[in-house]
């Protein structure tokens, strides 16, 4: 008997379909932009520090990196198992049924993304129009930015411009995030070398400088700031940067930081339309190297801003900023202290900060089609089962872009935006933007932990069928550590004032999505019944006899 | 009003055991009265099992096996599931094998003609008295000796339908045409634009109202949102290559001009078609519905279409993965 040298190879045949597959990078850009360290890590994650002051971030960072890889393993997982697109949706419904999923996937990327809108139309203007108008010293434009009909007008543009990212299509859409990537991150190297290699006297001499000329700001308005922020905090604005506490109120940080760091995984809705999405491996990197590549971004920054403005100086600035817009306090100056936009000053030239600021722009314009792009597949799913009318699935022929999804998305986010311009108490209600998406979030987590079990047949035929933790499905552990990291944000939020999400108008705003969605999935299984069409039938999976 | 015929219609299993099986329940399931397959019947590997010391040895999903004699069975299932075929050899005859193009093809015909026969029994006694038919066809991947053994099969629930006219109820007939255009792989069953218009027009002409038919085409229409793939090119002794620009994998439309065209102009009463795997979907062309159901037979799962037909119009439809 001859011996076989080595184990036996595959025959194939001439078939189609077998193909090399989808790059890690693809995966990691689509993560990195989602968690995107300029727009929302810095407006609305660290800038909001002050809001606990004895608590640390440096921590509350590395334990939230830590706890979100889990909810990272549990969706490549997911992704893998069924690569669909409407994500949270498809997996919910497969699994815990088409209500459930329904209602929790619709409000979580549909409704609330309508709440999205002016959150991202917010940024672009504290970010990018207000900075530029500041450096050219276009008054007339800085005071109307300032007003509602300005964050209104600024509103509409973005939902524009999200609109019309999306309707570039996946392939389209991609190009211009590679782009915005790379101008991004040069801008963010040059601003690192600046606040590496500047001091922190020469920034506070630039600050001092640079206000007295943009804004007519007169004396130490460095110290000035500071202070400003010891009075507006009623004492210290944040503890010295480092370790302690670990945990104790360094944990009340994370519901704030869930608002940037949450997303990793936001573009699994879209997976359906990317090829390899069943690698598991891949599709997990792609995700972790955006979660941890943005978490050491964070960390660099976090270290360089204590060197260069100084952690009290920058904290201050920002809670400054945040009392003069909900009205407890004073700010030093008129514009948000954008990280950015402060480095620019050392170089003293308008011509530098506008450059910087426009650079530093692209960070928006790679995440700006986000606020769309994985909501109009969720409907899509939704309106493929046939539970939404069927003109809702209708894809472009060109781009296959969704266009009555995207239709559904647009028009009520300027309604939405409307009410968060126009009214004052809608815009507190920031968190609740994160609060929806968890809930959903939190679903799909419970339904990676039922799914071993709930579909043996096709999670046992999965690429992670394989791993195992505990004696366990990895998905199980992971999905239940994902579904007790929620678990404690959703609690806070829910129970802790210091969110603002938890008094009556919130949770009424909060209730009538659900009900809404609830109406609407009621109203479809009774029609469609009536069509002779049986829901449920689409998420039973045939038995093999 | 009369009451709706009901197609369920699945492409593209290639091989899948337990899809089939699958396939073969949605009659019950679905409440279908007839069951389609557009195409692509056989398997894609074989996975040869090599005795060794007593037991076996073999390499599948990317890893080495050493198997016991009583683990055989299991392992041969799991290789099953994707729709390989396997075969234990000695080792001395898997050198051989191995070393011989056309012995490999031997024994996937082989292999994939008693897979295929042995469903038609399956079919044939599971659909014995329900009045459900299944209408089966090879597409671009099915060696022409897999429509051997559906002409062969002398059956009265399971019916060959490529290139006929088959009445799918007492008004709605239905054309199949299971080629598909050029791909990267040089499958068994490719033709030119002009082959495959030439031979839905010579099929149409036996329909008698076009209005009321069903065309079961295996390549979708060229350039819609069910025929997109990846761009891929061909390199000698490799498999084909996703194409990359500036980082981005392109796409192209894997479909066909002539299908196109041929529903454009024809518009049947519905269009149902295969063949690109990751574009399950539907899109109008005129006022024909073109579906596609898409493939995950991989991992066992079952994609389809239940199309209901009431007269000249189509009643509902629904996508199905179960």
């Amino acid at each position: 008997m001859a011996a076989v040298g080595e184990a036996p190879t595959l025959f194939l045949r001439k078939a189609t379909g077998l193909v090399k597959g989808w790059s890690k990078f693809d995966a990691f850009l689509y993560s990195f932009m989602s968690v995107n360290f300029v727009t929302l890590g810095l407006f609305f994650a660290l800038s909001v520090l002050a809001f606990v002051p004895t608590g640390q971030v440096l921590p509350a960072l590395l334990i939230s990196g830590v706890f979100v890889t889990f909810l990272v393993i549990t969706y490549a997982g997911l992704i893998s198992v069924m690569p669909r697109a409407g994500g949270d949706y498809v997996w919910q419904s497969r699994v815990m049924g088409g209500g459930i999923a329904f209602v929790l996937a619709v409000t979580g990327w549909w409704f609330i993304l309508w709440y999205w809108a002016p959150i991202y139309g917010n940024i672009l203007n504290v970010e990018v129009l207000q900075p530029l108008a500041a450096t050219f010293k276009w008054d007339g434009l800085s005071d109307f930015l300032a007003t509602d009909n300005g964050l209104f007008v600024v509103i509409l543009a973005t939902v524009v411009l999200a609109g019309y990212l999306v309707s570039l299509g996946m392939e389209g859409y991609a190009k211009v995030q590679k782009v915005c990537f790379y101008i991004g991150m040069i801008a963010l190297a040059v601003v690192f070398i600046v606040m590496l290699f500047g001091s922190r006297s020469g920034f506070q001499s630039a600050f001092n400088q640079e206000t007295a000329n943009l804004f007519g700001a007169k004396g130490d308005v460095y110290q000035q700031t500071i202070q400003l922020g010891t009075t507006n905090n009623g004492g210290p604005v944040v503890p010295d940067l480092g370790f302690s506490p670990f945990f104790g109120d360094t944990l009340l940080l994370i519901p704030f930081l869930c608002f940037w760091i949450l997303w990793p995984n936001w573009g699994a809705t879209l997976y359906g339309e990317v090829r390899g999405a069943s690698d598991f491996k891949r599709v997990m990197g792609g995700m972790m190297y955006g979660l941890w590549v943005t978490v050491a971004v964070a960390v660099v920054f976090i270290l360089l801003a204590s060197k260069f403005f100084g952690w009290e100086f920058f904290n201050a600035a920002n809670l400054n900023y945040w009392a003069s817009v909900y009205g407890f306090g004073d700010a030093s100056i008129p514009v948000w202290s954008y990280a950015p936009f402060l480095a620019s000053f050392y170089f003293h030239s308008s011509l530098i900060s506008a450059l910087i600021v426009l650079a530093f722009g692209a960070w928006f314009l790679g995440w700006a089609g986000t606020l769309f792009l994985s909501s109009t597949r969720v409907i899509f799913a939704a309106a493929f089962d046939r539970v939404l009318p069927e003109k809702v699935a209708d894809v472009s022929e060109k781009r296959h872009v969704p266009v009555w999804a995207l239709v559904l998305m647009l028009v009520p986010s300027i309604a939405v935006g409307a009410l968060y311009a126009y009214t004052s108490k809608f815009s507190t209600y920031i968190l609740d933007a994160t609060l929806v998406i968890a809930v959903t979030f939190f679903g799909t987590a419970i339904a990676a932990m039922i799914l071993p079990y709930r579909k043996k047949s096709l999670y046992a035929n999965s690429p992670i069928a394989r791993y195992r933790l505990l004696g366990l499905p990895l998905i199980t552990v992971t999905g239940f550590i994902t579904a007790a990291f929620l678990g404690f944000n959703l609690w806070h939020w829910f129970t802790n004032d210091l969110y603002a999400v938890n008094n009556s108008e919130s949770l009424w705003f909060m209730g009538i999505m659900y009900g809404l969605a609830l109406i609407i999935y009621v109203v479809a299984k009774i029609y469609r019944k009536r069509q002779g069409i049986d829901l449920s039938a689409v998420y039973k999976e045939i038995p093999v006899e | 009003m009369t009451r709706a015929t009901r197609i369920f219609f699945a492409a593209d299993l290639h091989g899948s055991q337990p899809t089939f099986r699958k396939f073969l329940g949605a009659a019950a399931f679905y409440e279908a009265d007839v069951l389609v397959f557009g195409g692509d019947l056989m398997g894609k590997a074989l996975v040869p099992i090599v005795r060794s010391n007593g037991g076996f040895r073999a390499h599948f999903q990317g890893r080495d096996h050493e198997l016991e004699p009583d683990g055989l069975d299991a392992f041969t299932k799991s290789v099953e599931l994707p729709g390989f075929y396997w075969q234990v050899f000695e080792p001395d005859e898997y050198e051989v094998v191995k070393a011989d193009e056309l012995a490999q093809l031997g024994w996937f015909q082989r292999l994939a003609s008693e897979r295929l026969a042995g469903w038609l029994e399956l079919a044939e006694d599971r659909l014995a008295g329900t009045g459900v038919r299944m209408y089966l066809t090879g597409g671009n991947d099915d060696e022409p000796a897999m429509l051997e053994v559906l002409e062969r099969h002398d059956g009265t629930n399971v019916i060959a339908c490529e290139d006929r006219v088959v009445d799918l109820d007492d008004e709605h007939t239905m054309i199949t045409v299971g080629l598909s255009t050029v791909t990267p792989w040089d499958t068994p069953r490719e033709a030119s634009e002009d082959e495959i218009a030439a031979t839905i027009d010579r099929s149409v002409g036996s329909v008698p109202d076009v209005g009321r038919c069903v065309f079961n085409l295996h390549c979708p229409p060229k350039d819609t949102p069910i025929d997109t793939c990846l761009k891929l090119e061909k390199r000698p002794g490799e498999l084909p290559r996703p194409i990359r620009e500036a980082g981005r994998f392109l796409t192209t439309g894997g479909g066909s001009v002539a299908v196109r065209e041929a529903v454009a102009r024809y518009q049947p009463l519905v269009a149902l078609h295969g063949h690109i795997h990751e574009s399950m979907g539907r899109f109008r062309l005129g006022r024909t519905q073109c579906f596609n159901p898409g493939s995950e037979y991989v991992q066992g799962t079952l994609n389809g279409w239940i199309v209901a037909l009431r007269g000249a119009k189509l009643g509902g439809y629904q996508h199905t993965a179960g």
